[in-house]
């Protein structure tokens, strides 16, 4: 039986997200900002018809041009964003019991089969509907749905979809089979899932421009050889046959044990001096600690990070270095003690830092310590400590308890600028959405 | 989503004294609010009311539980959009047509008409009123 792909994809999910408690902006154009500020990342539909939006050119550059437009600007709210991804891929789950996360607004459905159950109410497209229409009633966020038999095509369908009127694009529909082509000839392969610029590039060369000419082109060993096994894979994706199947997720993706840990973020000001850098990165480590010990793992491998701002006609100065612990850990205070001391060989005075950052790698399970000869673990005083830190901090929404490296004084400097932040309406009570009654 | 309301439980035995009760068998699971309230947690949301329209079925400061999966039938409390403002009112149709019509008797009904841009956000399901 052959399979059938469907991927559901929120339109301009974090401005669809603003838009949701803000009846008022239905229809204005909305855009969302970046970490920091720094650039647009999300633009409903009203706001992409400004050139100036389109080109996600940086924000300063483009403040008054916004403004002009009567654009509504928001900074990223991630509190907001993730409880609605919540939501959204709950009830995706409910259309077919394999699902793939594929991002925090897209995932795929596998139906092959789904609708053959004696019970024929539907054909694919409007089972199509039926998701779409569900989503955006229960939800309250627009998506796009594009259905096919491989992801790839899926993928590509999905495109479509986000262009015409219905927001569903079937490809396995018979009765429009002839249709399917001339649908491929209007995919850029650059478009294309998986194929990146630089592919795109070398099959151009092979007169290769659009999603059919790349599923016609007959000599796959060229392909082959040019683009390798996953480009090989990709054309015959596009020509119905599977290669790429579900990877399935959990249902809570951040308990997914990731191999490595990064926090980094960009500052709010420019920062000189190495004090500053050692309580940034000490903070950075506090969070990366945090997510590694709430995932019940230890790191043994330590990275810090500095660099100044490349758009910026200044020295420029990136570097950065390492440690190994003997014994993995996820004690906050030794990670913060060994980055302090690799600050100390890279540091530079005299530069103008934009961003430092902290990753933790080599991560292994809490249960499979391995100890070392050389240097103690983690003993079970500290890590009662460590414990007991996390606890009062999940408690208070916010870290009262902290490692003195961390620093007292107001922190707001390296903290993300985000001036234009909506409020976390579905993740705090203090902020829920008000409702005039008048 | 929302887990932060509390689960009470529910005691079988009040002390133990070195013989099971033979209650414990019949232990049932806590009770939780969430689970009560909130029949379908990904279409549910929260939301404050601020105002005296809806008084006395909805007064100042207390906390909606609002499910966008429902479908407005008349009678119903409703969160809606009418021109691009939030409102809640109890829902009606009248020869075909949407009123809303609040609580408080102050207030005047509204006749949603053919050129009002009127949407319907979801069905107000609880009314949580702080006494103490």
């Amino acid at each position: 039986m052959p399979k059938i792909f469907a991927l559901i994809d929120a339109n301009s999910f974090y401005a669809s997200c603003e838009k949701l408690f803000r009846p008022d902006l239905q229809k204005k154009p909305v855009v969302v900002l970046s970490n920091n500020d720094g650039c647009i990342v999300s633009a409903c539909k009203l706001a992409k018809q400004i050139p100036q939006v389109k080109n996600f050119l940086p924000y300063y550059q483009i403040r008054d041009c916004l403004k002009e437009n009567g654009v509504e600007v928001f900074s990223s709210n991630y509190a907001l964003y993730a409880d609605i991804s919540k939501r959204l891929m709950n009830s995706l789950a409910k259309f077919s019991p394999e699902m793939e996360i594929y991002s925090i607004d897209e995932a795929f459905l596998d139906l092959s089969g789904i609708l053959s159950n004696g019970s024929f109410e539907y054909d694919y497209f409007e089972y199509g509907i039926k998701i779409k229409n569900t989503i955006e009633k229960n939800i309250g966020i627009p998506v796009s749905v594009g259905i096919a038999t491989t992801k790839v095509l899926a993928k590509a369908a999905n495109r479509l979809a986000k262009k015409n009127t219905v927001g569903v694009m079937d490809f396995t529909n018979n009765e429009c089979r002839c249709d399917v082509d001339q649908m491929l000839t209007k995919i850029d392969v650059s478009d294309l899932w998986g194929i990146g610029h630089r592919q795109s590039q070398k099959l151009r060369e092979l007169a290769i421009h659009n999603a059919r000419d790349f599923r016609d082109y007959q000599n796959i060993n060229l392909i082959q050889k040019k683009l390798t096994k996953v480009g090989r894979q990709i054309q015959d994706e596009l020509r119905g046959n599977v290669c790429f199947t579900l990877e399935k997720s959990p249902a809570d993706s951040s308990f997914v044990p990731r191999k490595s840990i990064t926090s980094s973020r960009t500052f709010g000001r420019p920062v000189f001096s190495k004090d500053e850098l050692n309580v940034a990165i000490a903070n950075y480590i506090s969070t990366a600690a945090e997510k590694l010990r709430k995932q019940k793992s230890l790191c043994r491998y330590l990275t810090i990070y500095v660099r100044t701002n490349p758009f910026k006609g200044i020295e420029q100065y990136y570097n950065f270095n390492s440690t190994s612990f003997l014994s993995a850990t996820n004690d906050t205070r030794k990670m913060i003690f060994a980055a302090s001391k690799l600050l100390d060989k890279i540091y530079r005075s005299g530069i103008e830092y934009k961003k430092c950052g902290v990753i933790l790698s080599d991560i292994s399970s809490e249960n499979t310590l391995q100890l070392s000869l050389f240097e103690e673990g983690d003993t079970i005083k500290d890590r009662l400590l460590m414990k007991n830190m996390d606890k009062i901090n999940t408690r208070n929404g916010e870290r009262i308890l902290k490692v003195a490296a961390c620093g007292t004084t107001d922190l707001c400097t390296w903290k993300m600028q985000q001036q234009l932040k909506s409020p976390a309406y579905t993740t705090r009570f203090s902020e829920l959405p008000i409702i005039k009654l008048c | 989503m929302q887990s932060t309301l509390k689960v009470i439980p529910l005691f079988s035995s009040t002390i133990s004294c070195g013989f099971p009760s033979p209650a414990d068998d019949y232990v049932e699971k806590d009770l939780s609010l969430d689970e009560h309230l909130i029949k379908y947690p990904e279409s549910t949301f929260f939301v404050r009311a601020q105002g005296d329209s809806m008084s006395p079925a909805i007064l100042d400061g207390d906390l909606l539980i609002v499910d966008r999966s429902l479908t407005a039938t008349s009678g119903k409390i409703i969160l809606g959009i009418l021109d691009g403002e939030f409102v809640a009112k109890y829902f009606f149709y009248r020869d075909g047509r949407p009123i809303l019509k609040a609580a408080n008797t102050k207030y005047k009904e509204i006749l949603i008409k053919e050129e009002n841009n009127f949407q319907v956000w979801g069905v107000v399901t609880y009314i949580i009123h702080k006494v103490y």
